[in-house]
């Protein structure tokens, strides 16, 4: 290699190419037309295009044109450097210019050119600028190069050809001779993309694709790269066509052996993804795994681990061998790979290690950022479902991750985690709130502390010894800043509100605070004094403990909505505000995003959050919520044929109609009018070789007599993963009562094939239909939610004479807390009183609802209910109030066919 | 099966800011050219991702991110998707060091530095062009790529004179201007 003195000067500091302006180097492209051609300077000119390019400089059609016709005077330097270099920029620019097209002829010299340098890079630019006018002409060139045996030129070919397939596809299928003899030529390279142009050449034929795997598994591959192509077209096999065929299965197998690491991780990867995997299969695959695990490179590490994590969502047992050997990864000096270790083993942890594991974990905590920290914090909650007898540790450990320096979105969802926990698990409340205390002693976050302020003034007082929490919080009026003591004061006197032996220590306590720098201190202070000397248990109640009921970002949604729409004429309705709280995502490991979620709307049955804490008494309810009127309201009056239906009254929650991973996927909302009932289907086509048209559903009801069709409207076009929803709207007189019966529906459609390689439709389609689950309109379609303050004064208030009293018994329902829910569900009205936590493994239970009608008629409801001898039925009086008899008997027909 | 030959979306090499100095952004036929502000906003995420957590071994925005630090230069692999393969990008970015190393070899060091990877930019640009193909995995022995690209021709002292040329004319320019 020759040597190359580095030459000392001023200008060393400054960086080559850093200050390139645009300008300038467009005009130094003369270079390119001056003759004779001097092909350093050139060379320079070209070096500095290719920078501006990568760097980000945007280059008008027309300068990339000039830039490029400039270039093509090129061809006539015989300078072989210089020539690679000429082939770098046309290739660069030639997707940018226009009539790029000029450079043909002199392409197709170069094609047969005797230089292999000349031959590669004029295939590798022709295959960006052909179109199929041109590729017949030149179609010669390509298969003699395909199977030329200098591997530069093949392998050029090869690979041109791949991307040509895409744009001319009948022309490059007309090669698959040629690309078949390429097979053998003696670059692995060049068996990989011969193998891979084949594949995808007869990629429409799953017999022809069955048939070259199988020959090609018989007729050994030598190139690695092939090797793991063809493992992942024998998955394909396995996955499309259910053969019984062992010899696809045998071969990934055989793979696991292979000497090369990269095709034994894509085998060993392959069978963890098997549907139907044996154990012998399973436990071959996670051997090399755990070989992987130990070895000294960290790709190796990752990849195995990470294939690991992913297997043990699915399989956990499978995963268990190599629990010792990811206890080693936790400590790994890549934070990646450790933190994948530490999830890993949170999933395939047993009730024994669970210890040992939070203690190794809690060591190497300070060596990752609050990013893994989170997703640790995340996995350490999912843990604590699975081990709730171990939520003393899981808490202490959370505890520890509170306190330690992080950023406030660490801190959040620490906490957001220990209130699943305490939620989930009662008996860990004691300690979590104890620990909450020391917390608050030292917190850097006001919203932090004024959140756990919030859970201590509601639970504290419900402990063994509440007593002891009031130092903690009486701190905090001495010692942090205004927003803090005003929420230390509202704690406060919740405690002399909910535990009588504290009233008068709590009215010493507020006095003190009346001498408070900050207004809402001295006023909270004030007006709970005045309360706790008027003894006014009901109003205190009302300011203290009536939470909320719906997230507090989904209040400001709706009321900022509420303003918009500028229609006054009724009240804000505090009942149509969506309780579904936002999912947290997962930094780390979360999944690649599904198309058919994409524009779709969130399903309510799907969404599982980490609650805040003024949120925690609703976290029961999440799935049962409608979604708020106003989101849908807004869209169907933007329909014709609904706008005169008149006031949206309700929408329902999402219906499955369809299993998730089936051909298509439909769900259906059932929105509510006075006297219509729209149905709204979100279908989604999961097959990306068909677009469906003309897409609708037929409905058949039960009972005719009850409703009249009205109107439906299909969907014109439904391509591959892109959700749209089509509608059939009846009519029903309330007079006559509700209509409920349920449906049989079918999904009717018009099927098109699509060639995934040109996207064009095959004409003119078949008509199909697809059948779907039932749907029934049910009680709770006219109801809603009702909030009121104190149910106990209310049900008081309404006559005995009205109400209605029925027995029945839940048949199958094991246990109490499994009714609450049922009945809840049933009804979809609101839990009033706390009434829907209940005792675990009580007998009896005392469940109260409140709810309106359509029309807002107030419904009361009690459900007392108690196991029955056998333990197997729960046995429920369910006694219902409302001004409308004929109401009562209504919400009471939920039960009755059961 | 598309990410099963366009294995590789894209080869991003930075310097200890963060800045870029060559990127190469793969979309196959077919696909939306990916927006620059798209590659922006992805080069700053993988910077700040593996400057603060020393991790070269990353799951970024649902690909995978194999990286490596070399004296004043960041270079990474992305590949496709999660299903990516990470040894046959490891066999990438191994290829793509060695190539830069010898490219940027001096009678001093063979580090590969900011200074001398932009002064062997042209022939830096010629060996990534026969590593990946478009996205496609198109060489990885390194002899095969020095044999179709040799070190010692006339590219590189041509383009080093060149480099001296550009410099006294640059000199010349702003005596001009004093």
């Amino acid at each position: 290699m020759a040597s190359r003195v580095q030459k000392k000067d001023d200008d060393e500091s400054d960086f080559l190419f850093e200050n390139l302006d645009k300008g300038q180097v467009i005009q130094e492209k003369r270079a390119f037309n001056e003759s004779p051609i001097h092909p350093r300077k050139c060379s320079l000119v070209i070096s500095q295009f290719l920078y501006l390019l990568s760097r980000g400089d945007s280059f008008t059609k027309t300068e990339a044109t000039d830039i490029f016709f400039a270039a093509t005077k090129l061809f006539q330097s015989k300078d072989i450097p210089l020539r690679r270099l000429m082939y770098l920029l046309l290739k660069e620019l030639s997707t940018i210019s226009q009539d790029a097209i000029i450079v043909i002829s002199s392409l197709t010299k170069d094609m047969s050119h005797k230089i292999e340098l000349y031959r590669a890079n004029a295939i590798r630019i022709l295959c960006k600028i052909t179109d199929s006018s041109i590729l017949p002409q030149i179609e010669r060139y390509f298969k003699q190069s395909i199977v030329e045996k200098d591997p530069h030129v093949s392998s050029a070919a090869l690979v041109s050809s791949i991307h040509l397939l895409k744009v001319c596809p009948e022309i490059v299928k007309r090669w698959a001779n040629e690309v078949q003899e390429a097979i053998s030529n003696k670059s692995n390279m060049v068996q990989y993309h011969a193998l891979a142009l084949l594949h995808r050449i007869k990629q429409h034929d799953r017999l022809a694709v069955s048939k070259l795997v199988s020959n090609l598994i018989k007729n050994s591959l030598r190139s690695p790269y092939a090797q793991s192509y063809l493992i992942r077209c024998c998955v394909e096999v396995i996955e499309e066509t259910n053969t019984e065929d062992r010899i696809f299965r045998e071969y990934i197998e055989s793979c696991l052996r292979s000497k090369n690491e990269m095709v034994a991780y894509e085998a060993a990867r392959s069978i963890c993804t098997f549907k139907n995997v044996s154990n012998k299969e399973i436990n071959s695959a996670v051997g090399v795994l755990q070989n992987f695990l130990n070895s000294t490179k960290p790709t190796l590490r990752f990849a195995a681990v990470r294939t690991l994590n992913k297997l043990a969502q699915t399989n956990p047992t499978a995963v268990i061998p190599c629990n010792l050997d990811m206890e080693n990864l936790i400590t790994d000096t890549n934070r990646s790979i450790a933190t994948l270790a530490i999830t890993t083993l949170l999933k395939v942890g047993n009730e024994s290690n669970v210890e040992r594991l939070i203690k190794q974990i809690a060591n190497f905590l300070g060596d990752i950022n609050d990013e893994f920290k989170i997703v640790v914090v995340d996995a350490i909650t999912s843990l604590s479902q699975k081990f709730p007898k171990k939520y003393k540790h899981l808490i202490i450990f959370l505890n520890k991750i509170l306190r330690d320096e992080g950023t406030l979105q660490l801190k959040q969802a620490t906490l957001d985690a220990i209130l699943t926990v305490v939620n989930n698990i009662p008996e860990s409340k004691e300690i979590a709130l104890t620990e909450l205390c020391d917390y608050i002693e030292d917190c850097d976050f006001p919203d932090l502390s004024v959140q756990i302020l919030h859970l201590i003034g509601q639970e504290g007082p419900l402990t063994s010894s509440p007593a002891q929490y009031m130092r903690y919080i009486y701190n905090r009026v001495l010692l942090d800043g205004g927003i803090i003591r005003a929420a230390a004061v509202t704690s406060i006197a919740k405690f002399g509100l909910l535990y009588e032996p504290m009233k008068e220590k709590v009215v010493i306590l507020l006095q003190r605070c009346l001498l408070d720098e900050d207004d809402e201190v001295r006023d909270r202070a004030t007006l709970y004094l005045k309360l706790f000397k008027e003894n006014d248990v009901r109003y205190l109640n009302k300011v203290l403990m009536d939470d909320v009921p719906v997230p507090l970002n989904n209040l400001q949604k709706s009321l900022e909505l509420y303003l918009h729409q500028g229609d006054f004429s009724e009240p804000f309705d505090i009942a149509s505000v969506s309780t579904v709280v936002e999912t947290y995502q997962s930094p780390l490991l979360g999944d690649g995003k599904s198309p058919f979620s994409t524009g779709a709307s969130k399903k309510g049955d799907s969404v599982t959050g980490t609650p805040k804490s003024n949120n925690a008494s609703n976290n029961n309810n999440n799935n049962e919520e409608s979604s708020g009127p106003e989101s849908f309201a807004t869209k169907l009056s933007q329909i014709p044929q609904f706008s005169t239906f008149g006031k949206l009254l309700k929408s329902s929650e999402y219906i499955e109609l369809t299993e998730t991973e089936t051909e298509y996927v439909v769900n259906c909302v059932k929105h509510i009018y006075r006297e219509h009932i729209v149905f709204q289907f979100n279908c989604t086509n999961t097959l990306n070789e068909q677009q469906l048209s003309n897409v609708s559903v037929k409905m058949v009801p039960s009972d005719p007599k009850l409703l009249k069709y009205e109107c439906s409207i299909p969907i014109d076009v439904l391509p591959y993963g892109e959700p749209q929803q089509c509608y059939v709207a009846i009519r029903y007189i309330p007079a006559n009562g509700y209509p409920l019966c349920s449906f049989s529906n079918a999904l009717k459609f018009k099927v098109k094939e699509v060639d995934p390689s040109t996207g064009e439709l095959d004409e003119p389609g078949y008509d199909d239909q697809y059948s779907l689950e039932r749907l029934e309109i049910v009680p709770k379609d006219f109801l809603n939610r009702a909030f009121v303050g104190n149910f106990s004064e209310e049900w008081k208030k309404m006559s005995e004479d009205t109400q209605l009293v029925q027995t029945f018994s839940l048949v199958g329902v094991k246990s109490i807390d499994e009714a609450v829910k049922q009945i809840i569900k049933t009804l979809g009205m609101a839990p009033a009183e706390k009434s829907e936590v209940v005792t675990p493994k009580s007998a009896k239970h005392i469940l109260y609802l409140t709810g309106k009608s359509l029309n807002n008629q107030l419904i009361y409801v009690r459900a007392r209910m108690k196991l029955d001898q056998s333990q197997t039925n729960t046995d429920v009086e369910l006694t219902i109030k409302s001004d409308d008899e004929s109401l009562n008997d209504f919400v009471i027909s939920a039960f009755i066919e059961k | 099966m598309d990410e099963t030959v366009y294995q590789i979306k894209a080869i991003i090499v930075l310097d200890n800011n963060g800045k870029r100095l060559c990127s190469c952004f793969y979309d196959p036929p077919g696909t939306p050219i990916t927006p620059l502000t798209e590659k922006d906003k992805f080069e700053k995420l993988i910077f700040e991702k593996c400057k603060t957590s020393n991790c070269e071994l990353e799951i970024i925005d649902n690909k995978v991110v194999i990286g490596s630090k070399q004296s004043d230069v960041w270079i990474f692999v992305v590949g496709n998707s999660l299903n990516s393969n990470e040894l046959a990008l490891l066999d990438v970015l191994n290829t793509l060091i060695s190539l830069f190393k010898k490219a940027c070899a001096t009678d001093e060091s063979i580090m590969i530095t900011k200074k001398t990877f932009l002064e062997n930019y042209a022939l830096i640009r010629l060996y990534i062009d026969e590593i990946v193909s478009d996205g496609i995995i198109f060489e990885v022995d390194e002899e095969t790529i020095l044999n179709r690209v040799p070190i010692a021709d006339n590219a590189a002292q041509s383009l080093n004179e060149a480099i001296e040329m550009a410099k006294e004319k640059a000199k010349g320019f702003g005596f001009g201007f004093l």
